[in-house]
């Protein structure tokens, strides 16, 4: 009895994922826990492992193609064996012309390479046919033309018959990311996906953090425990900061996908990371259990294993809210896209010295921390949006409320 | 009543007879076109005189005598400029040059002399003179009386040249031409000679440049020159199983060539063939293809196709000559860009 090798879902979102490269052929032995191929998902590569000692008695789905997740992708059995009942490729198969070329067709072809023709580069068009689709209001560059050298003849206009178009005609999602591979396609296709289907807002407001950072300071001082570099860092603080919002702002970490709206009980934060191949988003899980050492050591923990690649799979996706942060490169206010389905993200800019009064009239140095906020205003308005802000930056002013 | 029957030759011959009747300014001159000049025994009305190389004139010199059916020297600038200066004081005159290869001999007579007279003289003189000649391949007969150069001599402003295709346009263009006050080629095609049809024993003419429709269609346009209208109607029939339909026009006149017809037909069809025995470059079959695409830009479903003899004189073997004739296998594939699609 042969055993299916599947598409393994590696995440929340994920619903297909693409063979990149079987390392075992047809006929391979294999043993269990070998890899036999590399899928690719969302934002990562992922090695798919053999379920049993075996042969890869048949490969379901080529390197190249795609298939759902849970869906099998190959077989493992005896040396020999056939897979019962012979199951299709996931994929539906292309239907395949039968149509007989004639020798005319040939001729036309060897005259021009049909590729050229559909790449739009060039089309032959007698002069009477570009009257008549002139008359006719026809862009002929829709027409298939049957004449030599493949040009669109009279015939060929008058023949035509314009495709029904929707009234609304949907976005080519298709040509979406088209061109591009890998992650830099799937950054493209999540990006457009989340501004075609969120009601996006940005708000900016600046927080105080003098307080936090005369804290920070105390903290590592009096601590007593050595803190390794970053524990306490001021993305550490934010993050916490933004926990503690979203506890008190339920419809900030929720989920709004394909018509269904999901507030969700655990707060896992998505946290931007910039690599050389493009944005990733590793999630520290179940993030408001954590105490500010742990978010911090968690923190540390999933961008360094991000940048080595050697990130979990199940730690690219399932984050309720996402924090990213330019600081480093001087922006102040931006305006981050949505981690769909995710209701907000928040961006962090850089940090400013500012002058201010002090109560008592005296000019005092300030540290001020520009933020954007990012909302979908279909499931939130923008007064409690700014609650929310609001609420992220009283926590920031008031940093002892961060340890409690 | 049109059922007698005439062969080409045998219409050029009553043509010639009836003008001369009709007009006695019409005189004859050319090589052996009576025959047995100062042979004693074949002088004066000799019924038996040869009547030119292909016995076209056969008849006509025992009928109207010497004075009218010359027989000249072997000199055709010699016969041709007579000609020239015949008809410039009062004469119509009907030279024949044997072959049109031969032109060369006499090109002066025509070029510099007889096609410039009436504009340079302010139409004080006229020059109503008909050359005949003959051309075409598929006699055998070398590369030195075979050409087709009707469409050189139609280049020349003030010379007229018709092509008639069949027996009934042989007579009545010839009549037309002589009819005319200026130079008219009358160039005809030796391997018709013997082709028979009917025509009117009556004397009339056929209009000069006035091109004829032989076959009406909708698809496609073939303009043909002479013997290329057999061609013409050959392909026309062989595309009509594949459910095209062919229009076929016969040119008639090469010069000046009917703009009206031929643009009419591609304006309805679309699409154009030029089939032309000449020689493929600067001849009739381009000078139409250049202004149909000039005039008819926005009526064009296709380009013009040129199907013409190839750019070599004509070979002698017959073989040869076979293949240097256009026929209606090679209209079909050299044009078989702008038919196949029309196929049904």
């Amino acid at each position: 009895m042969a055993t299916e090798i599947i598409m393994p879902k590696l995440g929340l979102t994920m619903t297909e994922g693409t063979v990149d490269e079987w390392a075992k052929q047809e006929g391979n032995p294999v043993k269990k826990g070998e890899v036999v191929c590399t899928i690719s998902s969302e934002k990562l590569t992922y090695d798919v492992e053999a379920p049993m000692d075996g042969v890869l008695i048949k490969i379901l789905v080529p390197a190249g193609e795609d298939a759902p997740c849970q869906a099998p992708i190959g077989y493992i059995g005896e040396p020999g064996e056939q897979v019962d009942g012979e199951k299709e490729n996931p994929k539906t198969k292309p239907i395949v012309a039968g149509k007989e070329e004639s020798a005319w067709q040939t001729m036309n072809s060897e005259v021009m390479d049909s590729s050229e023709k559909t790449s739009g580069t060039r089309v032959f068009i007698t002069p009477l046919a570009r009257k008549i689709a002139a008359e006719k209001g026809i862009d002929f560059k829709e027409i298939n033309g049957t004449g030599g050298n493949g040009r669109i003849t009279r015939r060929d206009v008058e023949a035509y018959v314009p495709a029904a178009k929707p009234v609304a005609a949907p976005r080519d999602t298709v040509a979406i990311g088209k061109g591009l591979k890998g992650m830099r396609k799937t950054i493209a296709q999540r990006m457009m996906a989340s501004l075609h289907t969120t009601a996006q807002l940005t708000i900016h407001r600046k927080a105080d953090i003098t307080a936090l950072m005369t804290f920070r300071e105390e903290m590592k001082v009096k601590s007593g425990v050595p803190l390794v570099d970053g524990q306490l860092s001021l993305n550490t603080l934010v993050t916490r900061a933004v926990i503690l919002a979203l506890k008190e702002t339920p419809s900030m970490n929720a989920w709004y996908k394909d018509g269904t709206y999901e507030e969700v009980n655990e707060i896992h934060i998505g946290m931007a990371v910039a690599l050389d191949e493009g944005l990733v988003v590793p999630v520290i899980k179940n993030a408001a259990n954590k105490t500010l050492t742990e978010l911090g050591k968690s923190l540390n923990s999933v961008i360094h294993d991000t940048r080595q690649g050697t990130l979990s799979g199940d730690l690219y996706t399932g984050s309720t809210f996402t924090i990213t942060n330019l600081g480093k490169s001087g922006v102040e206010y931006f305006t981050p896209i949505i981690n769909s389905p995710e209701i907000g993200i928040l961006g962090v800019g850089t940090m400013l010295k500012e002058l201010a009064l002090a109560e008592d009239n005296r000019v005092i140095q300030i540290q001020k921390l520009p933020l954007s906020l990012t909302f979908d205003h279909q499931i939130i308005d923008g007064t409690p949006a700014a609650e929310f802000l609001g609420k992220i930056i009283y926590y920031l002013e008031h940093p002892y409320l961060l340890v409690i | 009543m049109m059922s007698r029957r005439l062969t080409f030759m045998k219409a050029i011959n009553e043509g010639l007879e009836q003008a001369m009747e009709k007009d006695d300014r019409v005189i004859l001159l050319g090589e052996d076109i009576a025959g047995g000049a100062d042979v004693k025994h074949l002088e004066e009305k000799n019924e038996d005189a040869w009547g030119g190389v292909f016995g076209v004139t056969k008849g006509l010199m025992p009928k109207f005598g010497r004075e009218r059916v010359i027989d000249t020297p072997i000199s055709e600038m010699g016969y041709m400029g007579a000609a020239v200066g015949a008809a410039a004081t009062g004469l119509r005159p009907v030279p024949e040059l044997m072959f049109n290869d031969f032109i060369g001999f006499c090109f002066d007579t025509i070029l510099a002399q007889g096609s410039k007279m009436r504009y340079m003289f302010g139409g004080k003189a006229k020059i109503p003179m008909t050359i005949r000649t003959c051309h075409g391949a598929g006699a055998s007969a070398a590369a030195q009386h075979s050409g087709s150069y009707y469409g050189m001599l139609g280049a020349i402003p003030g010379v007229k040249v018709v092509v008639p295709s069949n027996p009934y346009d042989a007579k009545g263009l010839l009549l037309a031409a002589i009819e005319d006050d200026n130079i008219v080629v009358f160039s005809e095609d030796k391997t018709l000679y013997g082709m028979k049809d009917e025509v009117p024993e009556e004397y009339y003419t056929v209009e000069i440049g006035k091109a004829k429709i032989k076959r009406e269609g909708t698809d496609l346009t073939i303009v043909a020159i002479g013997k290329m209208l057999y061609v013409a109607l050959e392909v026309a029939d062989r595309l009509a199983k594949d459910g095209v339909d062919v229009e076929v026009i016969d040119l008639v006149t090469v010069a000046p060539w009917d703009e009206q017809t031929v643009l009419h037909s591609v304006k309805k069809t679309g699409r154009l063939i030029v089939i032309d025995e000449a020689n493929p470059h600067n001849n009739t079959a381009t000078d139409i293809a250049s202004v149909v695409s000039d005039k008819a830009f926005d009526y064009l479903d296709g380009p013009v196709k040129c199907v013409c003899a190839p750019n070599t004189p004509v070979p002698f073997a017959t073989n040869l000559e076979q293949l240097y004739l256009p026929n209606a296998d090679r209209v079909l594939k050299e044009a078989a860009e702008i038919i196949e699609d029309l196929k049904k």
